[in-house]
């Protein structure tokens, strides 16, 4: 019998932050909302958007045209630093693919 | 969706995501978004029911592998077939990336085995030294190979070049590695004939860039329709690892490295842009033409090739490259004989006459592209009625390269917002290394064995 050790050449990985604890309800919270401008998301996230407001009225819903739009602009820490200092709780992000 | 958990974990979270999924038909122009309003309840449990698995950070290390089989050439195979189950091959064999083929292949190097290179994107693997060596022992490599990949994965990660993007797009890109100096010849890099390979003389090119894509694949994340969504993936089983034919370049010419680096020649270097594409470019006339006349007109074919309405110019309109084009020695001797008397000469002469009239520019759907971009000087561009295929003339790259032959050129475009250029470094033991090849290989240089 012979054998072979060899190395995974996946190599090593690094999880540096855990995602965020996740809101008891979305009544009286601030949503944001970020789009890549891209796959129809001019048309989803408004969609999305009115629905959310029909179902948590006390619910305040950033549009993503407060905040920068598309894949390059949307992906940079001065659109964080905008949606920290808008006060979101929350961020829904469209659409990847 | 793959290719989502890679982005979540090049972020630094493990590979998981609070997500909607929807088929791809959902999104095109005039798609009918019904479903979507009909999960949108899915998407308020995103912010609130949805719970990762994962609740500690820190590194997680693979272990080695073990594999018993009756016989070495069963072990190989059995290695090849879980490589191939666990999506860390690419279809080829690949050596068995045993400890002391990788030791063997770390002599070409003096950095330390952990020493880290960066992270690959989108999946954010760590590229240390001892993983670039375990790729190139999988790919079939050499320790003087070594030097060469590092500098390419350490210009390929620099952030300008935006590989993160790059790796996951639908665009079949693939990196471009031009190498100059003496150590091309060294490793026996191809600079002439059929250098986009394969060639047996000149073996170093499909290591060194069958290396990088495993990288790319097995640290990146990049598996074809699951972590990168490039529609056709093209030269990507090698990449583009190739030399400039530097003996080949009339007097005053430049190196790339120096034309895009900076970098003496004589120097050691890469230099790495993202391709996307190549077109055979016949250059030459019927061969009644006047030298003048046929020159012009192959420069001017060429030229026509350049300025068309390709979206990917947007990308590197500012700062990168709208592509490379390659030009075999004796054309380079013949163009510079009759005036073009420097690279520079050249990218003028293309970029004036790749102008795209701003009628196509509009028609063509271009325009859009153009103001969608990042870069205000590129948007600010849109409006041009003679738009240029780049900002300036000097983000051409003309690459003096291919078989001594006259009637061919080849032009290599791109989606590149940057071209990066790394100086390579070799250890003290570099002679040795060169020896070992010449006796293992026979000999380098321009020999024809055949």
């Amino acid at each position: 019998m012979d054998a072979l050790e060899v190395f995974d050449p996946s190599g090593a990985t690094e999880v540096t932050r855990l995602h965020a604890p996740r809101l008891n309800s979305l009544d009286g919270k601030t949503i944001g909302f970020i789009s890549n401008d891209m796959w129809q998301a001019h048309r989803m996230l408004p969609m999305l958007r009115d629905w959310l407001a029909e179902q948590y009225p006390t619910a305040t819903l950033l549009a993503e045209s407060e905040f920068p739009m598309g894949n390059t602009l949307m992906d940079t820490e001065e659109a964080v630093d905008q949606l920290e200092a808008s006060g979101v709780d929350a961020v829904i992000i469209g659409n990847a693919s | 969706m793959g290719v989502l958990y890679n982005g979540a974990a090049g972020l630094g979270f493990d590979r998981e995501l609070s997500m909607v999924d929807f088929p791809i038909d959902q999104f095109l122009v005039g798609s009918d978004i019904s479903p979507v309003e009909a999960r949108a309840a899915d998407f308020s449990a995103g912010l609130t029911d949805w719970q990762p698995t994962t609740t500690d950070t820190g590194v997680r290390n693979p272990d080695k592998i073990r594999i018993e089989a009756n016989g070495y050439e069963a072990a190989s195979d059995q290695m090849n077939q879980l490589f191939l189950r666990n999506t860390w091959g690419d279809g080829l064999p690949v050596n068995p990336p045993t400890g002391e083929r990788v030791e063997w292949i770390l002599k070409g190097t003096e950095l330390p085995r952990d020493h880290i290179i960066g992270k690959i994107m989108p999946k954010g693997g760590i590229a240390t030294v001892e993983t670039i060596a375990v790729s190139l022992a999988m790919a079939g490599g050499r320790p003087e190979y070594l030097p060469v990949l590092i500098a390419a994965v350490d210009a390929f990660l620099d952030p300008a070049l935006e590989h993160d993007k790059l790796q996951a797009t639908s665009g079949s890109t693939f990196p471009v590695i031009i190498v100059n100096g003496p150590i091309a010849k060294e490793i026996r890099l191809n600079s002439g004939f059929g250098l986009l390979g394969p060639d047996p003389q000149h073996p170093a090119g499909a290591s060194i860039g069958r290396a990088l894509r495993l990288l790319q694949q097995n640290v990146g994340g990049a598996l074809a329709g699951v972590g990168t969504m490039a529609i056709f993936g093209g030269m990507r089983y090698t990449n583009a690892v190739f030399a400039e034919d530097e003996d080949g370049l009339p007097e005053d010419w430049r190196t790339v490295s120096e034309d895009r680096g900076g970098i003496s020649r004589g120097v050691n270097s890469v230099t790495v842009y993202v391709g996307t594409g190549a077109s055979n470019i016949v250059r030459r006339g019927v061969g009644k033409e006047e030298p003048m006349e046929e020159a012009e007109q192959g420069l001017r074919r060429v030229a026509s090739y350049l300025g068309s309405s390709c979206v990917h110019y947007a990308q590197g309109w500012a700062r990168g490259t709208p592509g490379a084009l390659l030009i075999p020695r004796p054309v380079a001797m013949q163009l510079n004989n009759l005036g073009w008397t420097t690279k520079q000469s050249i990218k003028e002469f293309l970029w004036e006459h790749s102008k795209v009239p701003q009628s196509v520019v509009q028609e063509t759907g271009l325009k859009q592209w153009i103001e969608a971009a990042a870069e205000p000087e590129t948007i600010a561009s849109a409006n041009e009625a003679m738009w240029p295929i780049t900002r300036t003339s000097e983000q051409i790259i003309v690459i003096v390269a291919g078989g001594a032959h006259p009637t061919h050129n080849f032009w290599m475009q791109a989606m590149s917002p940057a071209v990066i250029c790394r100086e390579i470094g070799t250890p003290a033991n570099w002679d040795s290394l060169v020896a070992d090849a010449e006796l293992e290989l026979g000999p380098g240089g321009d020999m024809c064995v055949i």
